[in-house]
């Protein structure tokens, strides 16, 4: 099931991530995809911020990987913030073992998660995000398995960035 | 009799180091073993390859850190072993914490762990006679970008930092983007001579707004300016990027400074290695009447004898560490309350 959506700042696509958030269970990977400066890392600071994260979400990319702690809400107790920008293949995201970090109550979002889609788990929500035509326009693409996220659900939570 | 001596350990990113360093800071040896040739081709640091490397190069590197001191691996005549806890890499930091624990042990001798942040902040002292204090230490590297006011050794104030990408991660995307290599800071900086920093506006992203730093979004215009017309001279577009860099971090640094008083400012981290940060930090300091410490380009990159500085204040305040201290990827600076 794919939604496509439009934001038109950086604000927006934070706010997008934080809605995004209300719609995660435990166990969820939210595989981030997108060019240099589309917009990843925003959107990972607005889903941290939907989970209740007080702690300021910065790029991974220097240690791979940041745990934060949410609050809580709907179950989920754990963000898992990571970056595999300089991994070189597969296998070496398997060692990061990202799946099993998040099975115990934890939410992960993942940026350059395409390098290896197959290594993060069943429970995948992929979101790509691609430069519009402005300067601060986004396309965003959500592509979410619907056994995780309600159909209906999902598009009611995301009409505000429904792309016309 | 000499001075009692501390050998040190730093691996916990892509530089396997080792250094001996007397108690008045003297720097008797310093080895660094870069691994820069073997993460080139990714464009940035692979951690499964770092660890490999770590485990390679750890035993030839102190080895020979401890022989240019005259000794030897069964007599190292040192006193105690410090080595980098954290934070960084995981597999990296483990490599030189189980080499360094089994080192003490077996000279039967103290060993304590290290804050590799607190390292940069004492690699002026190696160098500067006398960085008087308080000071602003302007902390720029590739995982960090940081303003702490340093008001004694060991006592660190927090006054504000990135809040999203680092200045370093900013340099070496930017270059991977262009097309320039890894690393991206000595690509850049050497290209931008070329360049007029002046032929494009790139946004200081809140220049005049505290004390913290953004550089996601001028990652993002460089991208934008490039993809829109591909026929820029990339010397002028680096040349611009880095003056926007330096421009920010130079402008929050003093700031920093009048602020909190400081009687100078000292810049650590890899970043600080940049030659147009290093003469724009240096007229800024002189035009407020402070000095600023520019530690040499060996002293703001990883290496192990700014650990050893480190490990000698945190041996005298606190003494030895349990064999049981653990690798901490996210260890935290201890601050006090801004």
């Amino acid at each position: 099931m794919t939604v496509e959506l439009r934001t038109s700042s950086v604000d927006e696509t934070r706010c997008f991530g934080e809605t995004l958030a209300g719609l995660l269970s435990p166990g969820a990977v939210v595989v981030l995809i997108g060019d240099l400066g589309a917009g990843k890392t925003a959107c990972t600071q607005g889903i941290a911020r939907g989970l209740g994260v007080e702690d300021r979400v910065t790029s991974p990319t220097f240690t791979m990987m940041a745990t934060h702690r949410a609050d809580g809400r709907r179950g989920i107790s754990s963000f898992l913030h990571a970056d595999l920008y300089r991994v070189g293949s597969g296998v070496e995201a398997d060692d990061l073992a990202i799946a099993e970090l998040v099975e115990d109550g934890g939410v992960a979002a993942v940026e350059w998660g395409d390098i290896a889609p197959d290594v993060l788990g069943r429970h995948r929500v992929m979101v790509s995000l691609r430069f519009g035509d402005g300067d601060d326009e986004r396309l965003i693409t959500v592509d979410a398995d619907e056994a995780m996220i309600d159909q209906a659900e999902l598009d009611s939570a995301l009409a505000p960035w429904r792309a016309s | 009799m000499s001075a009692p001596r501390i050998l040190a350990i730093e691996t916990s990113c892509d530089e396997t180091a080792a250094a001996v360093v007397d108690e008045s800071l003297h720097v008797i040896s310093s080895v660094v073993s870069s691994q820069i040739d073997l993460h080139a081709h990714f464009g940035g640091v692979v951690p499964e390859i770092a660890g490999r490397a770590h485990v390679e190069l750890l035993e030839p590197v102190v080895a020979q850190a401890i022989s240019e001191a005259g000794g030897s691996m069964t007599d190292p005549r040192i006193e105690a072993v410090a080595v980098t806890n954290g934070p960084g890499l995981i597999g990296s930091l483990l490599v030189g914490l189980s080499g360094a624990k089994a080192m003490a042990m077996a000279w039967g001798v103290p060993f304590v762990g290290v804050n590799h942040l607190e390292g940069h902040l004492f690699a002026a002292q190696l160098e500067a006679d006398g960085v008087p204090f308080p000071h602003v230490t302007l902390l720029v590297s590739g995982g960090h970008t940081m303003l702490i006011a340093v008001d004694a050794p060991g006592h660190y104030r927090l006054l504000g930092s990135t809040i999203d990408d680092a200045a370093g991660e900013a340099y070496d995307k930017v270059a991977r983007y262009l097309g320039l290599g890894y690393p991206g800071g000595p690509a850049i900086d050497r290209l931008a001579r070329q360049g007029d920093p002046e032929a494009l506006r790139f946004p200081r992203a809140m220049k005049d707004d505290g004390l913290d730093f953004s550089f996601s979004g001028l990652k993002t215009a460089v991208v934008r300016a490039v993809d829109k017309n591909p026929d820029l001279d990339i010397a002028d577009v680096v040349a611009s990027f880095q003056a926007a860099v330096v421009d920010v971090l130079v402008t929050k640094s003093m700031r920093a400074v009048a602020m909190s008083g400081a009687k100078a400012l000292v810049l650590g981290g890899g970043v600080a290695a940049n030659s147009s940060l290093r003469a724009a930090a240096t007229v800024a300091a002189e035009e407020s009447g402070i000095p600023c410490a520019l530690p040499s380009m060996a002293m703001c990159t990883d290496n192990a004898a700014m650990i050893a500085a480190a490990g000698w204040y945190r041996l005298r305040a606190e003494g030895g560490a349990e064999l049981s201290l653990a690798a901490d990827p996210s260890l935290a600076l201890r601050m006090e309350v801004a």
